[in-house]
């Protein structure tokens, strides 16, 4: 538990108070409750399309390509971690992406997941905060509104990152590249769809919101299922209600809302993972349950107890104390017969034939204790480390023993010289999660994903999104190797 | 409105917000399903993978029991031993207890799994995971006719652990199996119904013996028996079966 300890000892204490982790679990966006995900809501998710926290100034494609396949990268993941130290960290957000091809990943692993961090200050140009009436100390704040500044920056409509170049028809649609582009005019329904003008809207709707580029009212509700909403003309109207428009809409413009709606799905399914917002839980354990597991292996130094070994301790204990009493009142030196006591203890050791047996198994330890601590919470994709400001971070929970990063693995923060240190780690539970075929030989696929970023979050003027470090770590490729045989490949295993 | 996605330490606005996530969310609900960590646990999970055979086939590392739960439901552990072992340390002995499991579906496979702990609870429970991580599959032979199903080791076999040695000898049908209550156990749930067995070394090292054992099962497997010098037709990994392209003809391994 992490409880502030007002005194804090400055002695090197060797169990010091650790901060909890912060886990966090995949959900689906809760539409009726709260909507779909928008940029001022300022939530962590992962899959879709990336909501930029600084809506003015987007990531460009050349910094985030692949480094085997020279491709844009996936989006993966993005977390609101704000901090409250640097004043231009008090929004914060964190971007992962990954290439989407397995096979980069297997040529270099440390070349297909790249981190960008973002940050604002409280006072922005983007977002307000909602003004509150009531005093309520305890919550600081009830959430922000956006600025409608109309700086919003174009993004591609297939990857979400800066897109500077339009359909050439129609010039409605962005794209970041030629290749996004084929993509969406091929694959997706832009050729059925470009040029056709949304049909004329009632006086307070607004189909325009339903156009592409830079609205999300209208896509995120892709978790459920995949069915297509055809007949299902309830649920589209509810998704207007949310986008502010009250009137009910004609058949036409229902089909082309099924249309854009089949075109966004169509587009994800080649690039995008699926959408799903991450919400944070606080790991809650009991340590002392935990830490009895985990130094479990026999060491070399255990002898076996001899038969009936209760029964000697107990009846040697007795024999001591009789002993003692009766030197007690021999002489007065208590110490010294207490001291011959204890040496006979060494008694219990027993003697036999073979008292040292190689009772060694050979096990993966470092994944079983991985294991023993995600059983706690199984369906847990992230784990957030840098809870507190007082107390120590915990150390990243690692799949393996090899892959370990040392100290000098990890570059220093190239704009301010301070070091990195450890953030989060994605788990491989995520992969679950992503929607991708396993069976693939060129499936994503890691052990664990871990996050190092900038202690001081520095913030750099002009330069709004910084990189910062993942290292990947897989798991080890032993099983259970318990015996001295070995199954060679020669062997058919028929079954009669 | 407030999302409860924030991490980190910004007062208010990271953190921990919302507590309790999802709705139906049990408790109960959590512990029953599985989340897969590793590759061949999410392919097994999304029923990939038809058999267990086929993961021994590749020697694939199982790293999660519960791919071994779901392959073979009908496992029965037996405790061999709760040993207690002690380590000296200035404030006297320091006791904790070692179990020895054994695990099988008395139907061709067998498990063995060692654990060490404070509570013998945990260590049993401990030892019944390892043991189903170390499932091996064991073959069966005849001893004369070749009729009905098979019932005894297939060859003679022996396994060796620190001084302990155990040969398993081919048994006429109806002998039952001849050897000590430790290995016959092991023997029993491994789907042997006929053998002989020889034993040498100390075998009151119990640790030793049943490791021992163990290997000799094991080794089953790793005889190359004359029905089996036809040339093996291989077969695509699991990792690489659904693949888009298909895999070369089988003439280029030949070369």
């Amino acid at each position: 538990m992490a409880d502030h300890d007002d005194h804090m000892d400055q002695d090197n204490v060797p169990q010091e108070e650790e901060a909890q982790v912060m886990l966090g679990f995949a959900e689906p966006v809760d539409l009726e409750e709260h909507g779909p995900l928008l940029a001022e809501d300022f939530c962590s998710k992962m899959g879709g399309l990336p909501i930029w926290l600084n809506p003015e100034h987007v990531l460009d494609t050349k910094t985030m390509s692949c480094d085997q396949c020279h491709k844009p990268m996936t989006f993966l993941v993005q977390l609101y971690s704000p901090e409250d130290h640097p004043e231009e960290a008090f929004h914060r957000v964190i971007y992962v992406f990954c290439c989407k091809n397995g096979a980069c990943h297997k040529k270099s692993p440390q070349g297909c997941f790249k981190v960008v961090r973002s940050q604002l200050g409280q006072y922005n140009p983007y977002y307000t905060p909602v003004s509150k009436d009531e005093e309520d100390a305890a919550e600081e704040n009830e959430g922000w509104e956006p600025l409608d500044n109309n700086k919003h920056a174009k993004t591609c409509f297939v990857c979400g990152m800066y897109g500077p170049k339009t359909c050439s028809r129609c010039h409605k649609v962005s794209y970041c590249s030629a290749e996004h582009q084929s993509i969406h005019w091929t694959k997706g329904l832009h050729k059925q769809l470009c040029g056709t003008q949304p049909p004329p809207t009632p006086a307070t709707a607004d189909l325009s919101e339903l156009s592409i580029s830079d609205n999300k009212a209208s896509k995120d509700d892709d978790e459920d299922d995949e069915d297509e909403y055809d007949e299902d003309g309830n649920l589209i109207e509810k998704k207007h209600k949310k986008a502010g428009i009250t009137q009910t809409l004609t058949k036409e413009q229902q089909d082309y809302a099924n249309k854009l709606d089949i075109d966004f799905r169509l587009v994800e399914r080649m690039n995008r993972f699926p959408e799903l917002e991450i919400i944070s839980e606080a790991e809650v354990f009991d340590q002392e349950a935990l830490e009895e597991g985990l130094a479990d292996e026999s060491s070399g130094d255990e002898q076996e107890a001899e038969e009936g070994w209760e029964e000697k301790a107990a009846a040697l204990k007795l024999k001591r104390e009789k002993k003692a009493a009766m030197l007690a009142k021999k002489n007065g030196g208590v110490s010294k017969s207490l001291e011959t006591a204890e040496s006979s203890m060494n008694a219990l050791v027993p003697v036999g034939d073979e008292v040292y047996e190689n009772t060694k198994t050979d096990i993966d330890s470092a994944f079983l204790t991985f294991q023993k601590r995600i059983a706690l919470y199984p369906d847990q994709v992230l784990r957030y480390a840098r809870m507190e400001y007082e107390l120590t971070n915990p150390e990243p929970l690692y799949v393996s023993n090899i892959g370990i990063p040392k100290a000098g693995d990890i570059p220093p923060c190239p704009d301010c010289g301070q070091e990195r240190t450890f953030e989060f780690q994605i788990l491989p539970q995520m992969l679950n999660y992503l929607g991708i075929d396993h069976s693939a030989a060129d499936a994503l696929d890691f052990g664990t994903v871990l996050v190092y970023s900038c202690k001081e979050n520095c913030h750099v003027e002009g330069k709004h999104y910084q990189h910062e470090v993942a290292i990947v770590q897989h798991f080890s490729e032993d099983g259970m190797q318990g015996t001295n045989m070995n199954i060679t490949p020669n062997v058919s295993v028929s079954s009669k | 409105m407030i999302r409860r996605g924030g991490f980190g330490r910004g007062r208010g606005r990271g953190g921990d917000r919302g507590r309790g996530r999802g709705r139906g969310r049990g408790g109960k609900d959590e512990k029953e399903t599985w989340t897969p960590v590793t590759k061949l646990g999410r392919l097994v999970k999304d029923r990939k993978i038809q058999s267990i055979e086929q993961i021994y086939l590749f020697s694939l590392p199982i790293k999660e029991y519960q791919i071994v739960d779901y392959f073979l439901p009908s496992l029965k552990d037996e405790v061999m031993k709760i040993m207690p072992v002690q380590k000296q340390t200035r404030a006297g002995q320091r006791t904790r207890f070692k179990a020895f499991v054994v695990i099988g579906d008395s139907n061709g496979h067998v498990g063995l799994g060692v654990k060490c702990s404070k509570e013998v609870a945990t260590a049993i429970r401990g030892a019944i995971i390892l043991a189903k991580l170390s499932v091996i599959p064991v073959r069966r032979g005849y001893w004369g006719s070749i009729m009905n199903e098979p019932h005894t080791v297939p060859c003679k076999v022996t396994g060796k652990c620190g001084s302990a040695v155990t040969r398993l000898v081919p048994a006429p049908r109806g002998t039952g199996i001849v050897a000590a209550p430790v290995p016959k156990k092991l023997l029993q749930l491994a789907g042997v119904t006929d053998c002989y067995t020889q034993a040498f070394g100390s075998t009151r090292t119990l640790g030793n013996f049943v490791k021992a054992t163990f290997a000799a099962i094991g080794n089953t497997y790793s005889y190359l028996t004359p029905d089996l010098w036809a040339e093996t037709q291989f077969t695509m990994s699991p990792y690489q079966q659904y693949t888009d392209f298909l895999a070369k003809p089988q003439e280029k391994r030949r070369a």
